[in-house]
């Protein structure tokens, strides 16, 4: 009893203290963000239409680098700055996996053996799970609104202004907002950055806790040995491990590589899965939207990981077992 | 005075006129500065205290400390603020029984800022788990429980009977671990080094008499993605246990090579010892 409390305890503190820095810094740019990003700023830049939307959304990640964790803070302004919510969904479900540390990690990984086929069907992968996501997400929106998919703290504020600066060019708002000292402004920030801090690491700790005391319970052995005895429940199997590992996305793909026995396919449902859901990040999308938003993004991501992945396992496996091996997992590049 | 809720967009009073006292804001936003704070320090004292060395390789730890130290900067700036801003609104009203209002004209937090009762305590609970695991003394230095690591490392995969290879000369190869595994997986390296004298350090877990489990369990970023790399030691010479338990650290020096595990589609390192040039493995430090 006592040495299962101990290995929780590990286990808790490693998610929750990895992950902490990266919540400090998404909200102080959340902070930043919802202090100096004019209000109609987003809405003037990003297109109209939703398909060029979402897939903007998708690619950020490689100009704005975010961990999970950091993403569904400053996600959360974005949205409150006018940002379509199918493209901040895909924004957040993509940024994880298609970003430079992230695909570097993976190559470092998975070569030589899968390397850059790897790194592109993992960046692949995730960038379309989450447009299609993205683009499920618009859909529904347009459906039922606004406020039956957000919650109350991620809604844009009421603005009859902006209904008219649509129609005037320039930065109208900007010459409407009364001037603010940067006493003032500087204030703001913090108390929108503490604010944001406190209401997202309390789920991530909740999320944190529950991750830790289901790999009390499920291993990744456990995994290895149930797909040894039933090959056909490698995929689903290794995407139930992403949801419960709860790991970081720059280190997920150091994991996959130590599954010596698992095929690509399952390896790449486990990290393309990963960074999209799991326990924190199921507890922290409860911060931001309603269950119905958050049950359809669950679904589109586990059904289409699974369908990928079955695609891609009967389409492509480069390496059932060469005189090469399965890749190494020795290389430590966080 | 400015009327900071709704400028900084966290709040907007335009819409909704609700009512709750002052007092109640304010002990709200003392409440987030103390848990805030709280959580920059036990970061800063978490790196000071080595409490991190466990969880978190080392590139990592100058993160968390960077990351509570913003945490501190940021509570402070805010705790000045609210102070400055409770001083104002004493002047302001002379009372504690201020509602707000739309025209009211004081600090006010951002938007979901508890319109349950008690939502802010909720919030707190969580929040001084972290805190709480610090003050009494967790996690502790000993890491994952050593029947944790058995459970992670498996039953040792039968390797059968191991031919000979032939020794190279040379000087012997000291490699990490790391090295050790990344050979396995390419061809090029086994070829190199199989028939090499090699001096390897890692943890030992008994199979036989004379076979042994060499192990290191690898972090990458956090101890939650710890897996656990693995070599076998192969001895001619019965290993005394009583001087080599399980989980020694151990410095281990003999001849390489390497097997082949067709169910775990592997190669696995062995490192044989024994014969005339003694036992070759000396108990080391714990790393």
């Amino acid at each position: 009893m006592f040495r299962d409390v101990q290995d929780f305890v590990l286990n808790f503190s490693s998610i929750l203290w990895e992950a902490l820095p990266f919540i400090v810094l998404g909200a102080i740019i959340a902070g930043i963000l919802e202090e100096l990003l004019p209000q109609t700023l987003i809405t003037r830049l990003m297109p109209k239409a939703a398909l060029p939307a979402v897939m903007i959304g998708g690619a950020l990640g490689l100009i704005f680098p975010m961990c999970e964790c950091g993403i569904v803070v400053v996600m959360r302004r974005l949205l409150r700055k006018g940002l379509p919510l199918s493209c901040c969904v895909s924004y957040m479900l993509a940024g994880p996996i298609v970003n430079v540390i992230v695909l570097f990690s993976t190559y470092v990984a998975l070569d030589p053996h899968y390397g850059w086929p790897a790194v592109a069907l993992r960046a692949g992968m995730g960038y379309s799970i989450a447009c299609v996501t993205g683009l499920v997400v618009h859909t529904l929106h347009r459906r039922t609104g606004t406020a039956a998919l957000l919650k109350e703290a991620s809604l844009p504020p009421p603005s009859p202004k902006s209904i008219s600066l649509t129609v005037i060019d320039g930065p109208a708002d900007e010459e409407v907002a009364p001037k603010k000292s940067w006493l003032k402004r500087l204030d703001n920030i913090s108390a929108t950055t503490l604010h944001d801090f406190m209401d997202i690491t309390v789920f991530l700790t909740l999320g944190a806790l529950l991750a830790a005391f289901a790999k009390v319970v499920v291993t990744p052995e456990d995994i290895q040995t149930l797909t040894r005895e039933a090959p056909f429940l490698a995929i689903p199997a290794m995407m139930v491990l992403a949801v419960v590992l709860c790991l970081c996305s720059e280190a997920d793909a150091f994991v996959a590589a130590s599954f010596t026995e698992m095929s690509l396919s399952s390896k790449m449902a486990f990290l393309v899965l990963g960074p999209m859901l799991d326990l924190k990040l199921l507890l922290m999308y409860t911060r931001v939207f309603r269950w119905k938003l958050i049950a359809t993004i669950v679904t589109c991501t586990v059904s289409l990981t699974l369908i990928t992945s079955i695609v891609l396992h009967q389409v492509y496996d480069p390496l059932p077992f060469t005189a090469g091996g399965p890749p190494p997992v020795s290389s430590p590049t966080p | 005075m400015d009327h900071i809720g709704d400028d900084h967009g966290g709040h907007d009073h335009a819409g909704h006129g609700h009512g709750h006292g002052v007092s109640d804001y304010y002990l709200e936003q003392l409440l987030t500065v103390f848990v805030c704070g709280a959580m920059g320090l036990t970061a800063v004292l978490m790196y000071a205290f080595g409490r991190l060395d466990v969880i978190l390789i080392s590139a990592l730890r100058p993160w968390v400390l960077a990351g509570g130290v913003a945490l501190l900067v940021v509570t402070a700036i805010r705790a000045v603020s609210l102070w400055r801003s409770v001083s104002a609104n004493a002047a302001d009203t002379g009372a504690a029984g201020h509602v707000h209002g739309p025209d009211c004209d004081h600090d006010h937090g951002p938007e979901d800022h508890a319109h349950m009762p008690g939502g802010i305590y909720l919030k707190t609970i969580p929040l001084m788990v972290p805190l709480l695991l610090f003050v009494m003394g967790l996690p502790s230095s000993a890491g994952f429980s050593k029947e944790n690591i058995d459970s992670r490392l498996g039953k040792a995969v039968d390797i059968g009977e191991v031919k000979d290879v032939a020794a190279k000369t040379g000087d012997v190869l000291a490699l990490d671990f790391g090295e050790l595994n990344m050979s396995a997986y390419d061809p090029g390296k086994r070829d190199a080094y199989e028939g090499r004298r090699v001096k390897v350090e890692g943890q030992l877990k008994k199979v036989s008499e004379k076979e042994y489990e060499l192990f290191t369990m690898k972090m990458t970023c956090c101890a939650a993605d710890t897996i656990p790399l693995m070599a076998r030691i192969k001895s001619d010479i019965v290993v005394p246990q009583s001087q080599f338990p399980d989980h020694q650290w151990v410095s281990v020096e003999g001849l390489l090579q390497f097997v082949e595990i067709p169910a775990k589609k592997m190669y696995l390192p062995v490192i044989r010892i024994g014969g005339k040039s003694g036992l070759g493995l000396q108990k080391i430090a714990a790393k």
